[in-house]
């Protein structure tokens, strides 16, 4: 501070400028000879030192991707920005610099410490995204509200707070405050935070404390439950059985059907519709839990075939690794040897026993690779045709579950069908019963609508019930062909894959061998 | 008085005669034997010496018996009724057996009872190995004189399990030669057979119904059809060998040697089925073994019951109901037995419930039977010391085949040997195969040793806690192996050393290093055997370090394998094979020459990496990322080294650290062993004592600051109240005067020296303008040490002036604590 008027004029910060800093910090004179011939990539610095460079603002740092250390103290920056790209960031400087607000920080997740001492700034504010942080430095600037504070306690890592030469730290229970809100820390102020200072502060704060305390449990609990019904929401649509636990689907059955509602009014139709109602949820609920028993089968024989696959493809791993091993050993020798041959004759045999050799190996590889594939193939088959049969039994059931719940809807349609001919006819006697509403009444005048009425919700009630099995039904056999086509895609990459290593490797080898040539 | 008292030549006789043995053990048990003899009208609690008229009875129906039994069964050989005891009184077998419970934990079960028995006593043999004893010793006089025949053997130990409720017998009968003798030299060692078992812990894999098929061997039966040819031709000539050498001559005698061993039958203590202990080795054998041959008589403390079955094949096909008149004729007719015993209990356990129902009491009357009196055993008393040195004089030798097995009590040897087993290569037991031993309470935490003589390798176990945190030691002349406890800081848990090589195995190390494999420089050691250098210094060839899978980082970042071939100024880099990947990335570098005077260092150029990177797709890094590498590896590579001179070092030091602890072996004293206590207490004794020594000593140097002048006094026993005051000022102001003389000295040697450099001084200021450049010199030395000298006498002044009053005072306090002085200076 005291030299600032010394400093030459406030810099920009560009890319040469940029080059110097990074080729200048690195310590090996090999390693800047080598940056200074061969050029430096921005991408690949981790870290960077602009310290004392009067920067008046941070800019051209987007090709630092791989950035992790930052230090741009003691500069005139004003305000943060041009960060974002710096995704890799963990520690970042930015003290003695005359900033007022924290901002720009919103894309470093991964950020552990910050440092804005000697700064201007009076609120601790926009640093939601950095999750990871542990150390905050934040002494001589103008916090002023000691609840202020309070918003670093969402950072779960944090144990080193530093706001000495702010002005709410001439506030006699600052530290106290400080101790008590924040029980993880250890270090606050440049001291280490003795378990004394704790205790007198848990005390002091205690029943602001359980309050707190007790409202962030309930916070938990709340979330917990939410998830806790995320992933059971998520279990059964992966069981393709959602929402069959219960009476939802006979209740979208009924939904949106005005004449319905008229017509259970009709003495004797309320006592069926629950009894339907009841039936059906039986139905549903056997389906459901049909649904979840061959999930938990279908995870069973997945997890299986997975271990399998794996056991297998690391036993081949580990068998070519060994004639690797083998063949490497053999090989150094030979090249050894090689080296000391002078005569072009002698010389030429011998490069051809190696290619020779090198040809052995290539063939080895290819045979266990080729194995392999054939091994996985027949297991892919076996769980292709296991996985199927599970499906299908699955898909029959499902089926003839729905088709009794056809059924018994058919069943209720009929017998609603009978009683609103009845009470046509009733009404068309002039003879109603008593308790029958004016607009049942009127509706029973119509012969035709109710006949339509009745027809029409039985339509719709077997659409709906199709529409969930049509739904069911896909799904589930999606799902299968997917998985299946997955599996086979993978192997068949992995397969190409070995093939291209092993002849990249060979070729790789031959071309070590000419070069001796 | 019907009581039968041998007659001393009978004694003589017997003492004779167990002279006459071939076993040189007899000599001691025929000294005991007259010993006891002599003494035995002072010693023995008259229960001993006299027959209570309840025993006359007994002795008399027994007679009774014994006489009908040799008229019933004029074929069968003479039972043992009624043997005569150390005090040479007739005493019936049933009533030598007195039950004896015991407060020790060891002795609470069959097994320990057994082979504390085995351990304890050592063997007499029988005068006559076809023939019962005449001789049944009390098992107190058994006790402490720790030798006993077979039938002492086995009613100590039918005593001892008698007293922990066990349903146990004496059974006099036949045995092979093998068991009578003890001679277990047919036997493997039961301690070998701990060590071959191996745990067989078979992974049990699950069965994975999409387990690839497992590839088909190809393989010739003719050839392995061969080989089981060639094999079985080998086997029957090997065999044949084999048994040639161990067969043995058939014991005459077979069938005919009298022996005594205990039954216990099933029914208490949870025991399920009827078995046999051998007194001798404290081992159990089931009811149909076919080392015992016959039965002629069992008893328990109750009653007596001889065999009526036919045992002429040997003990298979006995059945143990005693209460079966048909097959056991009993001394004493409807004596109450054992089985009676146990059922009464469970009856009164159940009456009790049932009285409180019925309350008539309908008591049996039971015919007035005879029935045993009490034992004239008295209580036998063992104690904890007895348990922990249990054999007799501490050790005890015993032979199996092709082995020798040598077991000494806690704190007997020196080094705290307990346990030694030789094994031989021959029958014969002439050449040493290994020899193993087992310590306790070694200082060193050395528990066991084995050494091999044929391979020449010794193996040393310890226990944890020691230092180097070593656990295994193996040695041989060119091989070492040691492995180390998971304390370490390193987390090094094995280490072999060969010459020109070193292996070292980790375990949970924070860098994934699992194992670090160095080879030294061969050519160098034998080119020049400058043995200056050491062996720590010879040069290193290669070090290669494999790596577990490190799951943070990317596979083809994370190092599997690092050669270090130093020779060559190369680093070989291999990386972890990736997901379903064959064939992994590799990097070999050249490392740059380092800079020299002469020369520049060599700069790093992009053609000293080569490598191949196993995915086409990634791009290469550049050279300064590779520059990185390359210096982070060698910085690896220095520490490597260090670290490998460390090992070298430390291993030299296991080495030294072992010799010394060898010479000088350590035990302590664990409080928890009488032994051990008693050894303890003893040291603790002797250090006291020098302790307290040094004390006297102490007080004896200190002066007395009164001698002087109590001399001047006339050295006055008691001082009266005058002289003691006169003494305290004297003794003051004498010290007064010594402290100011010594002032005055300090004074005068100041003032010397002062005057001496002003002396000096005004020559100078005279001379100063003709002298050598070396008298000046001379001078300025002179004038610093003077004044070095002035300065510290004033200092020495200055501080005795400071301390003078001081001293004073503590002189004064001294004094007036004085015990002599003190009485009359308060006052």
């Amino acid at each position: 501070m005291m030299g600032r008027q010394d400093k030459p004029e406030p810099i920009l910060m560009d890319e040469e400028i940029l080059k110097e800093a990074s080729v200048e910090q690195l310590s090996q004179d090999q390693a800047r000879r080598i940056a200074k011939e061969e050029g430096i990539h921005f991408t690949e610095i981790l870290k960077l030192r602009l310290e004392y460079r009067s920067i008046l603002r941070i800019d051209h740092l987007w090709e630092f991707t791989s950035l992790a250390k930052l230090e741009l103290n003691n500069n005139l920056i004003e305000k943060i920005e041009g960060l974002d790209r710096l995704v890799n960031l963990t520690w970042l400087n930015l003290s003695f610099n005359s900033i007022e607000k924290i901002e720009g920080l919103g894309s470093l997740r991964k950020l552990e410490l910050l440092n804005l001492t000697n700064n201007q700034i009076s609120v601790i504010e926009n640093m939601d995204a950095l999750e990871k942080l542990t150390h905050f430095c934040f002494a001589n600037n103008r916090l002023g509200q000691l609840d202020n504070v309070l918003y670093l306690r969402k950072f779960k890592n944090l144990f080193t707070i530093n706001l000495r030469g702010n002005p709410l730290s001439k506030d006699p229970d600052y530290r106290f405050f400080l101790a008590a809100y924040f029980p993880n820390l250890t270090c606050l102020d440049y001291r280490l935070l003795d378990q004394k200072t704790k205790i007198e502060a848990s005390i002091k704060y205690h029943y602001v404390l359980e309050e707190m305390r007790h409202k962030e449990l309930q916070a938990q609990q709340a979330e917990e439950a939410e998830q806790g019904q995320r992933a059971e929401v998520k279990l059964h649509m992966d069981a393709f059985v959602e929402h069959l636990n219960g009476s939802y689907l006979f209740k979208s059955m009924f939904k949106d059907d005005p004449a319905a509602e008229t017509l259970h009014c009709v003495p004797g139709v309320a006592s069926l519709l629950k009894t339907f109602e009841h039936q059906m949820v039986e139905l549903c609920v056997q389906l459901f839990e049909i649904g979840l028993a061959e999930h938990k089968q279908r995870e069973t024989e997945l997890s299986s075939f997975f271990s399998s696959q794996t056991a297998a493809v690391t036993d081949c791993q580990q068998k070519a690794s060994q004639i690797l091993a083998k063949f490497e050993q053999q090989h150094t020798e030979r090249i050894a040897e090689l080296q000391q041959f002078s005569d072009p004759n002698q010389l030429r045999v011998k490069v051809s026993h190696c290619n020779d050799e090198i040809k052995q190996l290539c063939n080895s590889l290819m045979a266990l690779e080729v194995q392999l594939v054939s091994q996985l193939e027949d297991i892919i088959k076996k769980f292709d045709i296991n996985i199927s049969d599970i499906v299908d039994s699955f898909r029959e059931t499902a089926q003839g579950i729905f088709a009794q719940c056809r059924d018994l809807e058919d069943n209720y349609h009929e017998r609603v069908q009978e009683i609103a001919l009845a009470t046509l006819e009733s009404v068309a006697k002039d003879a109603p019963e008593e308790d029958m509403t004016e607009d049942v009444k009127m509706l029973f005048t119509d012969r035709n609508a109710v006949m339509d009425a009745v027809a029409i919700g039985h339509d719709n009630h077997l659409l709906v019930i199709n529409d969930r099995e049509a739904q069911l039904i896909t799904r589930v056999d999606a799902w299968k062909v997917a998985l299946i086509k997955g599996i086979q895609d993978k192997e068949l990459k992995r397969n190409r894959m070995c093939i291209s290593d092993i002849h990249r490797y060979v070729d790789h080898l031959r071309e070590q061998l000419d070069e001796l040539m | 008085m019907e009581t039968v008292r041998e007659s001393d030549g009978e004694e003589q006789f017997r003492g004779g005669e167990t002279r006459e043995e071939e076993d040189d053990d007899g000599a001691p048990h025929e000294c005991l034997g007259e010993n006891l003899n002599l003494e035995a009208d002072d010693l023995c609690p008259e229960s001993y010496r006299v027959n209570s008229p309840d025993e006359i009875r007994l002795l008399a129906i027994v007679e009774n018996f014994q006489l009908q039994y040799s008229h019933l069964c004029p074929e069968r050989k003479p039972l043992l009724l009624c043997p005569v005891n150390e005090c040479g009184v007739k005493k019936f077998v049933s009533m030598t057996l007195r039950p004896a419970p015991t407060a020790s934990t060891e002795l609470f079960t069959w097994e320990g009872c057994a082979s504390f028995v085995a351990d304890f006593l050592s063997l007499d043999l029988l005068e006559s190995p076809v023939d019962v004893p005449r001789y049944l010793f009390s098992s107190t006089s058994v006790l402490q004189a720790q030798r006993a025949t077979c039938f002492e053997f086995a009613t100590l130990l039918c005593s001892l399990l008698l007293g922990a409720h066990y349903d146990a017998y004496c059974v006099s009968g036949y045995a092979v030669k093998e068991m009578c003798l003890l001679d277990q030299s047919l036997q493997e060692c039961p301690l070998l057979d701990t060590e071959v078992k191996t745990v067989t812990s078979e992974l049990q894999r699950q069965e994975n119904k999409y387990t690839v098929k497992p590839l088909k061997e190809l393989k010739s039966n003719f050839v392995t059809q061969q080989q089981k040819k060639k094999q079985d031709a080998a086997l029957p000539q090997k065999q044949k060998l084999n048994q040639e050498s161990e067969q043995r001559p058939a014991d005459l005698l077979r069938g005919l040697r009298v022996h005594c061993w205990v039954l216990v039958l099933s029914g208490s203590r949870s025991i399920r089925e009827n078995f046999f202990i051998d007194p001798l080795t404290g081992n159990s054998y089931r009811t149909d073994d076919d080392n015992f041959l016959g039965i002629e008589s069992v008893w328990n403390n109750l009653n007596y019951y001889v065999n009526m079955q036919d045992c002429s094949s040997g003990c298979a096909d006995m059945v143990y109901d005693l209460e079966d008149l048909k097959m056991w004729e009993p001394v004493l007719f409807s004596a109450t037995s054992k089985k009676q015993l146990i059922l009464e209990v469970a009856k009164k356990r159940g009456s009790k419930l049932m009285s409180r129902i019925s309350c008539d009491e309908e008591e049996e009357v039971q015919p007035r039977v005879f029935k045993m009196p009490r034992s004239w055993v008295s209580f036998m008393t063992i104690s904890k010391k007895d348990l922990e040195n249990c054999w007799p004089g501490g050790q005890k030798v015993i032979r199996y085949r092709k082995a020798k097995l040598e077991k000494f009590g806690p704190y007997l040897k020196p080094d705290g040997l307990v346990t030694r087993l030789t094994t031989y290569k021959d029958l014969d037991c002439t050449e040493v195969f290994t020899v193993k031993e087992w310590y306790q309470h070694r200082n060193d935490h050395l528990e066991r040793r084995e050494v091999n003589k044929i391979d020449n390798s010794t193996t040393e176990r310890f226990s944890r806690g020691r230092r180097f945190h070593l656990l295994f030691h193996r040695y041989t002349d060119t091989q070492r192996e040691t492995e180390f406890s998971c304390a370490r800081v390193d987390n090094l848990v094995r280490r072999v050393e060969s010459p020109g090589e070193m292996t070292e195995l980790f375990e949970g190390r924070d860098d994934f290093l699992y194992i670090r494999h160095v080879t030294f420089d061969r050519r160098v050691e034998f080119s020049e055997p400058d043995m200056d250098a050491g062996p720590d210094e010879r040069p290193l060839q290669k070090v290669v370090e494999r790596f577990h899978r490190n799951k943070s980082k990317p596979a083809n970042e994370d190092v599997a394998e690092r050669v270090f071939l130093l020779a060559e100024r190369r680093i070989e880099v291999t990386y972890h094979l990736e997901d379903h990947r064959f064939i992994p990335s590799k990097r070999s570098f050249i490392k740059p020459r380092e800079s020299t005077e002469k020369k520049k260092a060599e700069d790093f150029t992009p053609d000293m990496v080569s490598g191949f990177q196993v995915d086409p797709s990634e791009k290469p890094p550049n050279t300064l990322i590779l520059y990185g590498l390359l210096v982070n590896l060698m910085k690896d590579e220095d520490t490597v080294v260090h670290q490998i001179r460390g090992s070298q070092k430390e291993v030299r030091d296991v080495v030294s650290c072992r010799e010394k602890e060898e010479r000088d072996v350590q035990l302590h004293f664990t409080p928890w062993t009488t032994t051990g206590a008693a050894k303890a207490r003893s040291q603790r004794r002797e250090m006291e004592r020098l302790a307290a020594e040094d004390q006297r000593w102490l007080q004896e140097k200190e002066k007395d600051i009164l001698a002087p002048l109590l001399i001047r006094l006339g050295n006055a026993e008691t001082l009266s109240a005058e002289d003691a005051k006169q003494l305290h000022q004297d003794c003051l102001a004498e010290f007064k005067q010594r402290l100011v003389e010594h002032a005055n000295l300090i004074q005068e040697r100041y003032e010397k020296e002062t005057q001496e450099l002003q002396e000096k001084q005004q020559w100078y200021q005279k001379n100063q303008l003709n002298m050598t450049k070396q008298q000046e010199e001379e001078y300025q030395n002179f004038c610093s040490e003077k004044t070095l000298q002035i300065h510290v006498a004033k200092k020495r002044l200055r501080m005795h002036k400071e301390t003078a009053p001081q001293k004073y005072r503590v002189l004064d306090q001294k004094l007036k604590r004085d015990p002599r002085l003190s009485p009359h200076l308060l006052g």
